[in-house]
This record gives structure tokens, C-alpha cells and sequence, in this order.
């Protein structure tokens, strides 16, 4: 085989400057799929970081029923008498912490003008934990919504909230909520941070207290869930299957379930990706088939001669095969050097990406260097290179020998 | 002993609606190490002729036999193994590989049999310095002179020691200087080799070597000389 290979290399560098057009064209078609697939890595990876960190956590625990059915009055499905579960789920290895939360609604005012506002309870030092860096403390701190030494009530809104409500840190607001018993009740808090998601929508209606804060003013010892907050986001398939073996009696849902947003983005963005890779799959098909065809239109007298010599239809057939894997391989290679060249120089440019729809902060133009990536789309291009030299091969190998001889 | 026999040949080519017969009948036999000529117009059938007795093409009737067994048409790969082993090729333009070196031009037939490196290198050797290219065997055909070239694809036609060479216009582009020589050469590897030639020429050159010279004209055989 080798031999014959060595007739191949040959040939693919007979005509130089059509292989290195070819060569080319293949190893920039190999780049794009390989720093597009990179930006959406990074796009995904940091779009499902932010929806984990900026609350969801990995996993969350309700009361089965909450999953099941729809809640008449607030907390109707809460979760009641969880510590046991809490600490059975605590004392996990892959479980970082396990925080409680309460969310609720109400009315916020400040004496001359109220709002709406969608409140969350929480555990502060925990929440800071997760959440402090997609959830900036513009003004305060997390710890900060604790019951001060004064005993006084603490919370924070968000910066929207803030504006709209002319609030500064140390003012009085009044959260008015329905119970889940079916009163009203209102609580007085003193503003102790103002905090920002970069999503409009949250900031101008967000208000968070501490967990014992929540459960006074709606007049409860319920919870809503249990945030389960992992070390790894690779973990979570596993740990939760785990969970669902040990608890039924709960429902568990995956940070992909509770973020639907995200999955229609990966679902969008894999779209369009997919588009991308066929038309270029579909360039690079052209620009080899096409050098396959030139090389054999150009050698049809010197195949009839080998054919005349004795060379099998199917060594003829061969030969090419093997120029159109030289010319995958070759591809594959530059483009490998390309990809990381680039994906190198833009993530030293230190570039910055406008803000996404419905959002307010500029991200890091970052593309990740997937290793793997590589070598499925190094594969991918082999056999493209190969798949596209089947036609051209086999014209090759059926040509007529005797009208090919007198082919000038 | 017969190497060719030749019997009833008939070669009838469709060019659109027209038929075309470039051989009517021909009977031919060809002694084994006999150094042959077809001379002939073109259009005449020589080629044709030298097509099918090197089974890169079939005749519409008639049989032909290689060493008293009919060859059998139908059978394209058992033809390229025929060829490969016992037929030459020398062509009017060389047609050597431009990628490969004469050593390389000449070991290609025989990298397509089972033969090992050093059998390979052997044989090569051999007929390199047969044909007197020793001084240019790293050469790539185009750093080659005419002569030269087809001192390579006569190296070629014979690394696998064939019985028949066929030799289409093999001095057609070579001055009468260079012809000579290939003629010698040709002459001297019959001699040597007994290796049967078998040459369509326009060339009158060619006649003072031969041993017969066939005159072909509207596909049948006009005249047989022998020297």
C-alpha cells in the first residue's frame, strides 16, 4: 500500500498552486467550524453558569406536588419539615451547600408611591456564594439583609426598583403580601442593598430579604424549594438520578428543565451552526471535487497508460481515494494551526461583545479551544475530502483506455 | 513457436450513425522473439490492430491467440494481469509518469506485482543500465531528452521481461540520429532478450531493422517481407 502511497503525495503536490488553494480553502472552512464551535461553547457555558448562578442552582427540590399541580394560594405546595432532607442532601461529596428559598410576591412602597415587586427570601451567605457573580451588590452586601443589631429588618431591591421608588440605602420600605392562610400582612424593612442582574425586567421589580424575614411576613414555616448547589455543572445528570433513587418523595428538576431560555438558545444557536457547517461541508466538497476532477481531466492519457501497463481498475480508484485523504489530512493539519492561531489572538485581543438582547452588561469576546472539537472535525474532514473524491475516482477508474490514450 | 495468432479480425467502430470498419478480416500469425513491423496510412487499422493484440481493446469478430490459447475479451481483469505479464507498451509520446524518476517510471510495473523491494531494485537496475540511462536515473522526465524518454519507456515495456513488446510509432518523434540508436537498442534487447517486438510505424527507417515488415491498407494485409 505504502508504495502506491508514495505515488499519491506525489501527485497531490504535482500542481502546487491548485493543492495549496485547495489545502487552503479546506483548512479555513475547518477554522470556522472549529472558532464558531468555540464561541458558542463559551456562549452556552457562560449563558448556563448564569442562569445556575445567577439563582438557579443545579438542582432544585420541591414539594411533588408543586410539580404536579397548580397552586391556589402561595406556598399551598411549599416544602414543610425539609431539614432532615436538607442534611441527607448536604452531606453529599458532589453537593457544595444547600440553601432555602422562598418566592413571593407583593406590593412595595416607600409612603408616597408603590410598586409591585416579585420577592425572593433567601439565605444570605449562601446566596452570596452563588450568586455574587452574576448578581451584583451594587450598593450593600448579601450578609446585609440579615436582622441588624438594632433588630431591624433588612432587604434589598433592585436597581430599577430603586430608581422608580427613589430609595437610598438606610431608607424604611413596606412589603404588603398576601399569606398563604389568606390575610395580609406587611413588614417594614430597612434598605440595606441595591443589587443588579443586567436584565431589566428583574431589576425593576426584585426584591430579596432573608429567608426568617420572608417567612414573617407571609406568616409561615413553609419554604418554597431547596437550591442545590453542586461543584461541578458536569456532575449534575448523575447526582440527580442519585437523588431521584433516594428521595421520591420530592420532585428534583435539573437546572436544564427550570431554564428553558437557555435551551431554546443552545437549540437556536445549534441551528444556525448547523446551517453554517453544511454550506461549508458543502465548500469543501466543491473545492476538492473539483481539484479531483481537474487532476483527472488533466492525467486521462497517463491513467489509460497505467491501466495499459496493468494497473487494476481498483488501484486507479485507489490512488485517488488516497490523494483525497492526503489532501483531508493536509487540511486538517493547517487547519488545526489556524483554529489555534486565531482563537489565540482574539482571546488576547481582549475584545468585548455588546450587550445581548435584554440585557445591560458587554461580555468578553472569549472563544474556548475544544480539543475534541478538533478531532471529530478533523475526522469530519477526512472523510468529506475522501466522500468527495468517490465521483472523480471513479471516473478514473472506468475510463476507456484506448479513447484515453489519444486524450491530449 | 507462434506467440500471436491472428485469425478472421474484424473491428467495426459506430461514429454516430456511421459504422466504421477498421479491420475486414485479418489473418496474422507472429513468431515468438520475431522483430515486426505494421506499416500503413493512417486510418489504415495498424493501431487498431496493436489495440487488440494488446487486449486494451476487443475485436468485433474473429479470434486471437496468445501462445495458442484464444484470449477471451469479456474478462477485464484478467486481461490487466495478462498485460502486466506479458505484454510491453512503448508509446509514440513517451507517456511516462511526470511525477516519477526514470528509476521510478521504470520499477512502476513491477510494484504492481508481488515482487519484493530488492527483486524490484535488481530488475530495475538491470534494464537501467541495459538501456544506458545509469546517468540519469534520478532525472524526472522532463529534464530528459527525447531519446532519453524513450529509452525509459522501452526500460519500462521490458523491467517485467514480457514476451511481446508493442511499440506504437515508438521513433515518430525522434530525429533520425536518436532513431537509430532506439532502433539498435530495440534490435539488441530482441537479440539478447528473444523478446518478440511488434512495431506500427510510418517510419521507412524502421524497415532496416526489422525482420517482416506487415503492410496494413484498408484493414487487411497487403504485403508480408521478410528479410
Amino acid at each position: 500500500m505504502f508504495k502506491f502511497f508514495r505515488l499519491s503525495i506525489k501527485n497531490v503536490f504535482r500542481n502546487t498552486q491548485r493543492t495549496v488553494l485547495t489545502v487552503l480553502t479546506v483548512s479555513i472552512g475547518f477554522m470556522s467550524i472549529i472558532v464558531t464551535a468555540g464561541y458558542m461553547d463559551y456562549v452556552f457555558v457562560g449563558l448556563r453558569e448564569s442562569f445556575i448562578r445567577g439563582g438557579t442552582g443545579h438542582i432544585q427540590i420541591f414539594n411533588k406536588e408543586y410539580t404536579e399541580k397548580d397552586e391556589q394560594h402561595l406556598l399551598e405546595y411549599g416544602l414543610q419539615d425539609y431539614e432532615n432532607l436538607k442534611n441527607d442532601i448536604s452531606s453529599d461529596k458532589e453537593v457544595r451547600f444547600v440553601m432555602k428559598r422562598i418566592e413571593f410576591q407583593g406590593l412595595v412602597s416607600n409612603g408616597e408611591q408603590t410598586k409591585v415587586f416579585l420577592g425572593k427570601g433567601v439565605e444570605p451567605k449562601k446566596e452570596s456564594k452563588l450568586s455574587t457573580f452574576f448578581v451584583e451588590m451594587e450598593k450593600g452586601t448579601f450578609p446585609g439583609l440579615i436582622k441588624n443589631e438594632e433588630g431591624e429588618l433588612q432587604g434589598a431591591v433592585g436597581k430599577g426598583l430603586a430608581q422608580d421608588l427613589q430609595a437610598e440605602i438606610g431608607d424604611y420600605l413596606t412589603l404588603l403580601s398576601a399569606t398563604p392562610g389568606g390575610m395580609y400582612n406587611a413588614i417594614d424593612i430597612k434598605l440595606s442593598g441595591i443589587f443588579s442582574t443586567g436584565i431589566p425586567e428583574y431589576d425593576n421589580r426584585q426584591v430579596m430579604v432573608d429567608i426568617s424575614t420572608a417567612q414573617l411576613l407571609l406568616d409561615t414555616d413553609k419554604i418554597s424549594n431547596l437550591v442545590v448547589v453542586l461543584d461541578e455543572t458536569s456532575q449534575t445528570p448523575q447526582t440527580l438520578d442519585k437523588f431521584e433513587k433516594k428521595h421520591a418523595s420530592v420532585s428534583f428538576l435539573s437546572w436544564s428543565e427550570l431554564t428553558p431560555y437557555y435551551n431554546s438558545v443552545v437549540a437556536l444557536y445549534e441551528r444556525g451552526f448547523g446551517v453554517l457547517g453544511i454550506i461549508i461541508v458543502f465548500i469543501v466538497v466543491l473545492a476538492s471535487s473539483n481539484t479531483m476532477t481537474m487532476s483527472v481531466f488533466e492525467r486521462t492519457k497517463e491513467i489509460a497508460t497505467i491501466l495499459s501497463i496493468g494497473t487494476s481498475r481498483l488501484r486507479v480508484w485507489l490512488n485517488y481515494i488516497y490523494e483525497g485523504f492526503l489532501i483531508g489530512v493536509l487540511s486538517s493539519v493547517i487547519g488545526t494551526v489556524l483554529s489555534y492561531t486565531v482563537i489565540f489572538t482574539i482571546n488576547e485581543m481582549n475584545l468585548t461583545m455588546p450587550p445581548p438582547p435584554g440585557r445591560t452588561t458587554a461580555y468578553p469576546l472569549t472563544i474556548t479551544p475544544l480539543h475534541s472539537t478538533i478531532l471529530i472535525v478533523t475526522l469530519l474532514t477526512i472523510v468529506v475530502c475522501v466522500v468527495a473524491t468517490l465521483l472523480p475516482a471513479y471516473r478514473a477508474s472506468k475510463l476507456n483506455i484506448v479513447e484515453a490514450l489519444g486524450h491530449e | 513457436m507462434q506467440l500471436i495468432t491472428i485469425k478472421n479480425l474484424f473491428k467495426t467502430y459506430r461514429l454516430g450513425d456511421v459504422e466504421v470498419s477498421a479491420l475486414r478480416g485479418l489473418s496474422l500469425s507472429i513468431e515468438q522473439g520475431e522483430f515486426v513491423a505494421l506499416y500503413g496510412a493512417s486510418g489504415s487499422g495498424k493501431t487498431t490492430l496493436l489495440n487488440i493484440i494488446a487486449c486494451i481493446d476487443a475485436p468485433s469478430s474473429g479470434k486471437v491467440f496468445y501462445e495458442q490459447k484464444q484470449i477471451n475479451y469479456s474478462q477485464s481483469k484478467k486481461l490487466g494481469q495478462f498485460r502486466l505479464n506479458k505484454i510491453g507498451f512503448v508509446f509514440q509520446s513517451y507517456n511516462l509518469v511526470p511525477v516519477l524518476n526514470t528509476y521510478e517510471n521504470i520499477e512502476y510495473p513491477l510494484l504492481l506485482t508481488a515482487k519484493s523491494e530488492e527483486e524490484r531494485k535488481q530488475l530495475v537496475e538491470n534494464i537501467i543500465d541495459q538501456v544506458g540511462l545509469t546517468d540519469v536515473k534520478g532525472h524526472k522526465p522532463r529534464q530528459l531528452s527525447g531519446g532519453q524518454r524513450q529509452r525509459v519507456a522501452i526500460g519500462r515495456a521490458l523491467v517485467n521481461k514480457p514476451k511481446l513488446v508493442i511499440a506504437d510509432e515508438p521513433t515518430a518523434n525522434l530525429d533520425v540520429k536518436t532513431s537509430r540508436r532506439i532502433l539498435e537498442l530495440l534490435t539488441g534487447l530482441n537479440e539478447v532478450e528473444n523478446t518478440t517486438f511488434l512495431i506500427a510505424t510510418h517510419d521507412p527507417l524502421v524497415k532496416e531493422y526489422v525482420g517482416r515488415s506487415i503492410m496494413i491498407r484498408d484493414g487487411k494485409i497487403r504485403t508480408k517481407e521478410h528479410v
